[in-house]
């Protein structure tokens, strides 16, 4: 069986600097997987590049076997809340039902069945009462649930979310990771960008860390430990007592 | 007099300057639109700086005044300013703003250079290139309209069949990228578009306002709704009812410039828009904003009450305003409201009481932190 996800000796920059020096990933089927790493160690950079929105310098991305470009419909990418402007004159079912742009083609609208898919995946996400609002008069977790929302509606079977918890409370972060749960039971593979490794046991099965370089990558119990964290985040992060860490998982 | 307005309104002439503001009213409402939510105003205002020495060497380089060459010169140089500002933000630690003023000042000044040296050849007077400096709607003849409604047609097709790919590229550019929109594609076709928006409009409304016939209509529309499609028709209304109305003040004998006239009525629209709209106008805002502090200055006044004649254990015994001056800052005005809603009552003018509904309501304030009135 093909892995979901396999990045071979992936680089990107920034103008000089690079930001990912020769990544080597393979993620299998089915997993709810975590990238962790510090402030610039190029955790977004990894899931722009891997859909080409930054240009590597080199390297290939395999989803399924396939390039990006051969077959987009696999892959819904969930960019960070704070990249667009949340004052732009659209309604919440609005932007879900972008999530079937892609798959319309040239001068198609979106017709009765989007619709009707659009209101599941925002009825899924909990929003049901708030379809008609415009999206400014939303709260965070609630703007990062449209989000989720226009994700589910792309029907992909490789979800890539960027700081999905960023600025939530704890109640829509409850929500949001049940709902990543529930696509990992479906099947579907699902990378999320993460900064709380409070959480890292008890979300996800498997963690990549990363820092520029990947330092590690496999099952959460194997290799969220605290040498791998010393590896990734050097000395700007203190450790957590190893107590600490065995007693996280829920 | 009536006679007269109404000879006005069917005169041929007019006739023509309004068919043709009001093709540039739409075509500058719609991308205006655009231009607003990709912050690309001030880009606008480059670009049709930018136009004015495509003019002049336009007319330089062809001898002829006519519009089609003209308008053609100002397209190119449009878009030499656009790729000018690119690469200075992509070459050079420059940041976008600072590129624009550059471009705007470089190349209108250039402009400017250019229209003095051709004003000093002879027989070039007559050619009137000063006119698109801040426009002279009075020169469109029946030729322009007709280059005008070309363009303006084709945007408008161009608009409904990419309506989707617009509105993506608007809101979510990155999202749009891993869809499959070609962004790269749709950026050039757009940024050409509000070009176009802004060549078509240089002979009515002149290089220096321009860019307010794209932005003014745009904004005063983004008022009144939250739909985007909703706003771009209302911003192309917006558009017209500027370009109709302002060429009619100028060629009413006012005397004013067509251009200056446009805009000011765009903006006059923009100023009630910003004022009168509900939900995001200054108006609703400004009786919310007072009524809530309003309630919150008479829900603090019975909170503090309630404590005081807590302390003194017996509700509706009666205390001195003077108390409530000490600490608490005093506003007469609001007990005398709290009199009249019947929940205090004065004693001798210089101390006051509750009444059973006055204390029942501080205490469910303080209780369910909920106070309406």
């Amino acid at each position: 069986m093909k892995p979901a996800i396999e990045i071979f000796d992936l680089t990107a920059a920034y103008k000089y600097k690079p930001v990912l020096w020769d990544i080597d990933l393979t993620i299998p089927e089915g997993v709810l997987m975590a990238v962790i790493g510090p402030n610039g160690a190029g955790k977004s950079t990894l899931l722009k590049a891997m859909l080409g929105i930054i240009k590597p310098v080199a390297g290939t991305v395999r989803f399924f076997g396939y390039s990006y470009e051969e077959n987009r419909k696999l892959v819904a990418y969930v960019p960070q809340k704070g990249s667009v402007d949340w004052d732009f004159p659209t309604t919440v079912i609005d932007v879900v039902m972008m999530g079937s742009y892609g798959r319309l083609g040239w001068f198609k609208r979106p017709g009765r069945k989007e619709k009707k898919q659009a209101y599941e995946a925002i009825e899924k996400v909990g929003l049901i009462d708030y379809t008609r609002r415009q999206i400014s008069q939303l709260s965070g977790g609630q703007q990062q649930r449209v989000f989720l929302a226009r994700a589910l509606m792309q029907e992909a079977e490789i979800f890539l979310l960027d700081e999905p918890f960023q600025g939530v409370d704890v109640t829509t972060e409850k929500s949001i990771i049940k709902i990543l749960k529930d696509l990992r039971s479906q099947g579907k593979t699902v990378v999320v960008v993460h900064h709380d490794l409070q959480t890292v046991e008890s979300y996800f099965d498997r963690v990549a860390l990363l820092n520029i370089r990947l330092m590690a990558s496999g099952a959460v119990s194997e290799v969220f430990n605290p040498a791998n964290l010393e590896r990734t985040y050097g000395g700007n992060i203190k450790l957590f007592p190893e107590s600490q860490l065995n007693t996280q998982s829920v | 007099m009536e006679n007269a307005i109404t000879e006005f309104f069917t005169n041929h002439t007019f006739l023509i300057i309004a068919a043709g503001t009001s093709i540039l009213g739409i075509v500058s409402g719609m991308l205006g639109s655009f231009a607003m939510l990709r912050r690309q105003s001030l880009f606008g205002d480059a670009i049709s700086h930018a136009a004015l020495p495509g003019i002049v060497l336009a007319f330089l380089i062809s001898g002829s005044r006519d519009s089609l060459w003209l308008l053609s010169g100002a397209a190119i140089f449009g878009w030499l300013a656009t790729l000018f500002i690119l690469s200075v933000v992509n070459n050079t630690r420059i940041k976008s703003d600072s590129a624009l003023g550059i471009a705007l000042s470089v190349f209108f000044g250039f402009g400017i250079v250019l229209l003095t040296y051709v004003q000093k050849i002879p027989d070039s007077q007559q050619a009137g290139l000063d006119r698109f400096i801040f426009g002279q709607a009075a020169t469109l003849v029946k030729r322009d309209v007709i280059i005008m409604s070309v363009v303006g047609v084709v945007i408008l097709i161009c608009m409904l069949l990419f309506w989707k790919e617009f509105k993506i590229m608007a809101f979510d550019p990155d999202f749009a990228a891993t869809i499959g929109v070609k962004t790269r594609f749709f950026n050039v076709f757009l940024t050409s578009m509000i070009v176009a928006a802004i060549v078509i409009g240089l002979q009515a409304v002149g290089v220096v306002l321009m860019s307010a016939m794209l932005i003014a209509p745009a904004a005063a529309a983004r008022q009144w709704t939250n739909k985007l499609g909703m706003m771009v028709f209302l911003s192309a209304l917006f558009g017209v009812i500027s370009g109709v109305g302002g060429s009619a003040i100028s060629s009413l004998g006012t005397r004013i410039s067509t251009g200056p006239s446009i805009i000011l009525t765009a903006v006059l629209i923009g100023a009630i828009s910003f004022v009168l709209a509900p939900e995001r106008g200054l108006m609703v805002k400004w009786i919310r904003d007072y009524q809530n502090r309003y309630k919150l200055e008479l829900q603090k006044i019975l909170d503090d009450m309630l404590e005081i004649s807590l302390q003194h254990g017996e509700p509706y015994h009666p205390h001195s305003l003077a108390i409530l001056n000490h600490t608490r800052g005093f506003n007469k005005k609001r007990i005398l409201d709290l009199v009249n809603y019947g929940y205090i009552e004065l004693v001798q003018g210089n101390e006051w009481k509750f009444t059973l509904k006055g204390y029942q309501k501080a205490q469910e304030s303080t209780t369910s932190n909920k106070f309406e009135l």
